[in-house]
């Protein structure tokens, strides 16, 4: 399993972790057993750890592991690109998460710029290694 | 593939289809609002993120050569809990019961935190580069 894809599944991990553990906070709210007012802010974090932290950030790390490699070194193309995408993808999701939480709109705005950043790192990886099994191999 | 993968699975396609049931009744019925967050949580937990434990567990590396898919107990204990978590959640959430319903609410938010945790426990010594 390479590097990118270890610290991309980690985080997600954690994210799933973290995630699990507001939505619970937000579920335990909805038995009115006086939970603090701000955990009803949450739900913006909640959803966006468990979509994006989560759910794609798991999909990026097991496609840039499993998707068809190319011919020459690097054969799953530059990890650096990759690296900067997980780096963006985290710092995005905090940011588009907790943005709303605190009524930052510019928060808000600059974590979906880094998730798209990240999205369109992973995709530049990526497309060029969706191709038939073992295509520009002699 | 492993059992607890093919339950993992055939659990998720059952979400699925309830979920997208309930989905379907939603688009009907536009007074049925208060089963909107369970809709949405069979499909992303239910059926999608229940889908990803069962194959992650399948298909990750291997933990050891004695442990070959990670310590199992974690992954049994995760498909128990998520499970238990969202019936608990389906039955409580969209309606009234007063006293039993709060308590099924923090059972299931329980369950469902201890299932990825669980979940996270079986996977993480798994993910290592390859010697």
């Amino acid at each position: 399993m390479p590097l990118p894809t270890i610290w991309l599944v980690r985080a997600a991990l954690v994210h799933l972790l973290i995630g699990t553990a507001l939505g619970a906070l937000l579920l335990v709210t909805k038995a009115d057993l006086g939970t603090p007012h701000w955990v009803a802010r949450t739900w913006p974090l909640h959803g966006e750890m468990m979509l994006l932290g989560w759910m794609v950030q798991l999909a990026m790390g097991v496609a840039y592991w499993i998707l068809p490699k190319h011919a020459q070194q690097p054969v799953r193309g530059l990890a650096a690109p990759v690296m900067a995408a997980a780096l963006l993808i985290n710092a995005g999701v905090i940011g588009a998460g907790l943005g709303p939480a605190m009524g930052r709109t510019d928060l808000a705005v600059a974590g979906r710029v880094a998730e798209l950043a990240a999205v369109l790192l992973f995709a530049g990886n990526a497309w060029p290694r969706i191709k038939e099994f073992g295509r520009g191999r002699d | 593939m492993p059992l607890a993968t093919r339950l993992f699975i055939r659990f998720a396609v059952g979400y699925l289809l309830i979920g997208l049931v309930a989905g379907t009744a939603l688009a009907f019925d536009p007074t049925l609002r208060t089963f909107w967050p369970t809709y949405l949580h069979l499909i992303t937990v239910g059926w999608l993120t229940q889908l990803i434990f069962g194959v992650a567990f399948w298909l990750f590396p291997r933990a050891s050569r004695e442990y070959k898919r990670g310590r199992e107990g974690y992954i049994w204990a995760s498909l128990v809990l998520l499970n238990a978590g969202l019936v608990l959640r389906v039955a409580a959430e969209p309606f009234d019961l007063g006293v039993a319903d709060q308590s099924a609410l923090v059972l299931s938010a329980l369950f469902q935190l201890g299932a990825a945790g669980c979940f996270v426990a079986n996977m993480w010594p798994r993910l290592k580069a390859r010697p």
